[in-house]
């Protein structure tokens, strides 16, 4: 499989590579690590014509950390040099596990956690080469008029499957924004439209210039599981990150956080099974009882790997093992 | 528009004419012919293709060549000293590690990188630094054991 043919554009700052995005509206994609933008490119899924390459730019792969701006992320940093970071793993742990858990160690070495949040959403029927894609009519997110994930579906079905979102919608992150007219900054709980084909609010002609993880209120423990069919490589089949904020007497729970991937076309932030863990002390049992309620809000679908019905069995036991899991880190 | 990189392979320089499009994979394999690295599902996934770049382990079918420039690229052709075999090859040997061989430069340069990165690595981190490298003859058991016994002999030799 060649790549798609493009013509390699290589700006040194922010302003040039915007202002390169406006000057070629819609035909030109951001590639960082390119771990996934290439491998679409293959399947001939996405063929941009021109390439805006943002590794040549300075200052967009940093990991910063100060008590009052919080933590500070470059759209650049690799997954494995965020994994590792002893400051990320000591107290924004969930995002250091989902940062760990995208794809294969030496993908890490390349893919960029800007890249992640970016993240194309997936699906069996349209992340596949053009030759398998001729067998059918075109879905919703190639222009079509289907879905074949949900029959007589009315949008486009395909998921948000980024490990890292999870993580970073639980840890209360939010992204800044920047194109050649300004920059915005968006909460990563609001970054996606909750449909496939639109998939998030970046515009084609702007980038991500930082990700910011506000301190973290003393006493709050995170964590994140996925769910895949093989130990590695896989996209999950459920993401879930859980943040708890515990008192330091008692260790009930003041404040919660529950967001999940891979399961619906968005990303869900479940502050309605959040709140139920606020004001008690989080046990097995309290867990198992959030855990059922994570499943009626967050309205999974069906995929090829896995029924609704095998999906909120997952999404329950995950849930309950990652709330425990965040509680445990308090006494360690 | 085609552009002259210059790739430094193995230690060596090498200019070679290529189009933005082309991976460090086909460069390797196709221009300097350097077919030691193997393309198996040219998508990331099966890690046939792993070369160090910069020491890291990285998949050279998603690496474009030029973005390879500038930096220090380390094929399984570089791995052995001349002809004496890297102590990872002769493990592999000694222990039966390799079948058909499809898989192993891919997974002598990762467990290369493991070994310079974390000289004395248990068993369950051995089994994630090789977890984006597929084996379909050995079912990966002789794998872990000689790069074990690798970490193993260096521990004597400290």
């Amino acid at each position: 499989m060649r790549v798609s043919n493009f013509e390699y554009l290589e700006p040194r700052t922010v302003q040039q590579a915007c202002s390169l995005l406006a000057e070629h509206k819609g035909k030109a994609k951001v590639i960082a690590g390119g771990t996934d933008l290439l491998v679409m490119m293959k399947q001939r899924v996405c063929t941009p014509e021109y390439l805006v390459n943002i590794k040549r730019i300075r200052k967009l792969d940093f990991i910063d950390y100060g008590e009052k701006k919080g933590l500070r992320i470059g759209p650049l940093t690799t997954l494995s040099v965020l994994a590792e970071h002893p400051l990320v793993k000591e107290s924004f742990k969930a995002l250091s596990q989902a940062a760990a858990s995208v794809a294969s160690p030496n993908i890490r070495n390349l893919a960029t956690i800007g890249g992640n949040l970016c993240l194309d959403s997936k699906c069996w029927y349209y992340n596949q080469s053009s030759l398998f894609r001729k067998g059918r009519a075109a879905c919703f997110k190639r222009g079509g008029d289907r879905c074949y994930v949900v029959k007589g579906g009315k949008f486009c079905y395909a998921l948000v499957a980024a490990d890292t979102v999870a993580a970073l919608v639980a840890l209360g992150a939010e992204a800044r924004i920047v194109s050649a007219t300004g920059e915005r900054t968006v909460p990563v709980a609001e970054f996606f439209t909750g449909q496939g084909d639109t998939l998030n609010v970046i515009g084609p002609e702007e980038m991500v210039t930082e990700i910011h993880v506000p301190t973290p209120v003393p006493r709050t423990f995170s964590a994140f599981l996925k769910e895949s069919f093989r130990g590695s490589i896989e996209f999950g089949i459920t993401n879930v990150a859980v943040a708890v904020t515990l008192d330091t007497g008692d260790s009930v729970c003041k404040d919660a956080k529950i967001a999940l991937t891979a399961v619906t076309s968005g990303v869900v932030n479940a502050q309605k099974t959040a709140a139920m863990l606020k004001g008690k002390k989080i046990d097995a049992e309290l867990a198992t009882e959030v855990a059922k309620t994570a499943v009626s809000e967050t309205r999974p679908v069906s995929s090829i790997w896995t029924s609704v019905y095998h999906r909120r069995a997952v999404i329950a036991a995950l849930v309950k093992r990652a709330t425990l899991q965040a509680v445990a880190e308090a006494s360690r | 528009m085609k552009r002259l990189i210059e790739l430094k392979v193995n230690g060596e320089l090498h200019d070679v004419v290529v189009e933005p499009r082309r991976t460090l994979l086909e460069v390797l394999r196709e221009q300097l012919g350097l077919t030691g690295t193997k393309e198996g599902c040219d998508a990331g996934d099966c890690g046939a293709c792993t070369v160090l770049l910069d020491g890291k382990p990285v998949p050279s079918c998603l690496v474009l060549a030029i973005d390879a420039q500038g930096k220090d690229i380390l094929t399984i052709e570089g791995v052995a000293n001349g002809p004496e075999l890297h102590p990872i090859q002769k493990a592999f040997v000694d222990y039966g590690a390799m079948q058909c061989g499809f898989c192993s430069p891919g997974m002598i340069i990762t467990a290369k990188a493991l070994l310079e990165r974390n000289p004395n690595p248990s068993e369950s981190e051995v089994r994630k630094a090789i977890s984006g490298n597929l084996c379909r003859c050995t079912g990966y058991v002789k794998i872990i054991d000689a790069i074990m016994a690798v970490a193993a002999q260096g521990r004597r030799e400290r």
